[in-house]
């Protein structure tokens, strides 16, 4: 079975794809995170 | 002033800075088990946010993890699959569990959990589960900065002496000074970690072969295959997603009930450092990144070490790199050792005291009494961890591997005490026994499961499972403080 995400090839910044769109879900957690803090932090309030 | 005398002095000024910042926190603490153990629940945002971090991240990361780089390839992304959501579950746990230590005096997970269903037995249970998981742990530790020591003098410290001798300063600044103790060396392991991490994870790439895209070019070319998930497993045949599936999703669901990372709720000095130190986590997280480019650096070196999770000492010793840049690595491997030791001895002398002797056994001590009798036990903690490391050698990662995963089955227990209005304490602890056999068994004989997953998906759904069924067959028994107790973890508190 071939997944979307692993693979080597196109390497992004020189990283595998693979290890770059891990990288990617990382930002994209911490921002999710980040918005979503502020905003229920604001409500508490 | 040879290589070797600089490695050595830079090592040796980081490790009397650890000792310094140990032993000198800012503030006092009460002369209790709560300023002890939980730091007066006064700490703020900057220590609590690199005591979690260090915490988990250390240990593992700084040797495990360019470890799994260079002999599994691929795998080893499911390291950080796993950190980007294993933390998130706290921003929910954190602030209540933090609530009912505020309101009942909890310092540790197992306490909270025997309180609200008045069965002391079940923090006995969970503290010896704990104890036979954190003494190979902080074993393997030690084992890891006598590793250290040894390489960086060239072997005129033996591993042994050099162990004895990194966490006798451990011991120093956990006895003096706790939580904070833990707490401000950690922070001064984080950020050397944190910049090391990133400076080398850059720099060796580029000294060894033109940079980061060449390197990842070379071993696409010479070990096609290699870097593509699911990678391989730990004898270099091929991993299967089902168990890199199953490996992160265990992963995720025991991350926040370690007992370690999780008592750290009760130091948090409020509900929105707890909170924000959870939305932070994944900038900490990010520095497992270097880190794999460092293992991956390994892969296309001209010699190999005995073990992967040497690999990055022995490129960094043998790379020719300048002894500053050699130096301020050992130290941060000793940084990295200490930082979850420390946490790792700490917790299990407080829970040994306060889940062990105080709650299950019903030995009640005053608080002077008690915060000697822990600075007792760890004593005795990092000596018994001292001697498995110092007898069993190679095994103890085998020995980790049975004692350190049945920790996940805490899950479930903690999210019925927590949310579950109807959970028992028959049902609570009939899961917790039945979920680790399980996962000792299948750990112990993976032949016997029916699918090749990971041995926690098992324990978890038999946990599950005799939670949910020993709970609607049994009522609550008279002791049980179920309603006062979910009424205090629903009110919020700053």
């Amino acid at each position: 079975m071939k997944l979307f995400a692993a693979r080597v090839e196109p390497r992004i910044l020189g990283l595998p794809f693979a290890l770059a769109w891990m990288i990617g879900w990382t930002v994209a957690t911490f921002a999710v995170l980040a918005v979503y803090h502020t905003l229920a932090e604001r409500e508490r309030a | 002033v040879s290589d070797g005398t600089i490695v050595l002095l830079i090592a040796g000024a980081y490790l009397g800075a650890s000792l310094l910042v140990g032993v000198l926190p800012g503030r006092k603490t009460s002369d209790s088990a709560e300023g002890f153990v939980a730091g007066d629940r006064a700490l703020g945002g900057v220590v609590m946010y690199f005591i979690t971090g260090a915490t988990i991240f250390s240990a593992f990361a700084f040797l495990g993890a360019p470890g799994w780089a260079y002999s599994r390839g691929g795998a080893s992304i499911y390291i950080l699959a796993y950190g980007i959501l294993g933390f998130v579950p706290f921003y929910v746990l954190g602030p209540r569990a933090a609530r009912l230590g505020k309101r009942f005096g909890f310092v540790t997970q197992a306490e909270m959990v025997a309180h609200r269903f008045g069965a002391s037995w079940i923090a006995g249970v969970m503290a010896l589960v704990s104890i036979i998981a954190f003494v190979p742990y902080l074993a393997l530790q030690i084992t890891g900065a006598g590793y250290v020591v040894e390489a960086m003098t060239s072997g005129a410290v033996p591993s042994k002496v050099g162990g004895l001798l990194v966490y006798g300063v451990v011991l120093l600044y956990v006895m003096k000074s706790g939580v904070l103790g833990v707490g401000w060396t950690n922070t001064l392991q984080g950020v050397f970690m944190l910049s090391l991490a990133w400076g080398l994870g850059l720099y060796l790439p580029e000294k060894l072969y033109g940079g980061i895209g060449p390197m990842f070019e070379r071993i696409a070319e010479e070990r096609p295959g290699f870097l593509e998930p699911p990678g391989l497993d730990a004898s270099g045949a091929p991993w299967t997603w089902p168990m890199y599936t199953s490996s992160v999703l265990i992963s995720i669901a025991g991350f926040s009930v370690f007992p370690h990372l999780f008592m750290k709720a009760f130091s948090a000095k409020s509900e929105r450092t707890l909170r924000r130190t959870v939305v932070l986590y994944p900038t900490f997280q990010l520095f497992v990144v270097p880190l794999l480019i460092l293992g991956f650096a390994g892969v296309l070196f001209a010699s190999a070490p005995e073990r992967p999770d040497q690999i990055l000492p022995h490129v960094i010793l043998n790379a020719g790199v300048s002894p500053i840049i050699a130096g301020l690595f050992c130290a941060g491997a000793l940084a990295a050792s200490m930082s979850s030791g420390d946490a790792i001895a700490h917790a299990a002398a407080s829970i040994a005291v306060r889940d062990g002797w105080i709650t299950a056994l019903k030995r009640p001590l005053d608080a002077h009494g008690e915060r000697r009798a822990i600075r007792g036990v760890l004593v005795a903690v990092v000596i018994a961890a001292y001697v498995v490391s110092a007898i069993y050698e190679g095994s103890v990662v085998k020995l980790l591997l049975f004692a350190y995963g049945p920790i996940v089955q805490f899950a479930p227990a903690i999210y019925a005490t927590l949310f579950w209005r109807r959970a028992t304490g028959a049902g609570v602890g009939a899961g917790l026994a039945l979920g680790v056999a399980v996962n000792v068994l299948f750990a112990w004989q993976p032949s016997l499961a029916p699918f090749a997953v990971h041995e926690g998906v098992y324990g978890l759904a038999a946990n599950v499972a005799a939670l949910v069924l020993v709970s609607l067959a049994t009522r609550a028994r008279a002791e049980d403080r179920s309603t006062e107790f979910l009424a205090a973890a629903d009110e919020p508190s700053p």
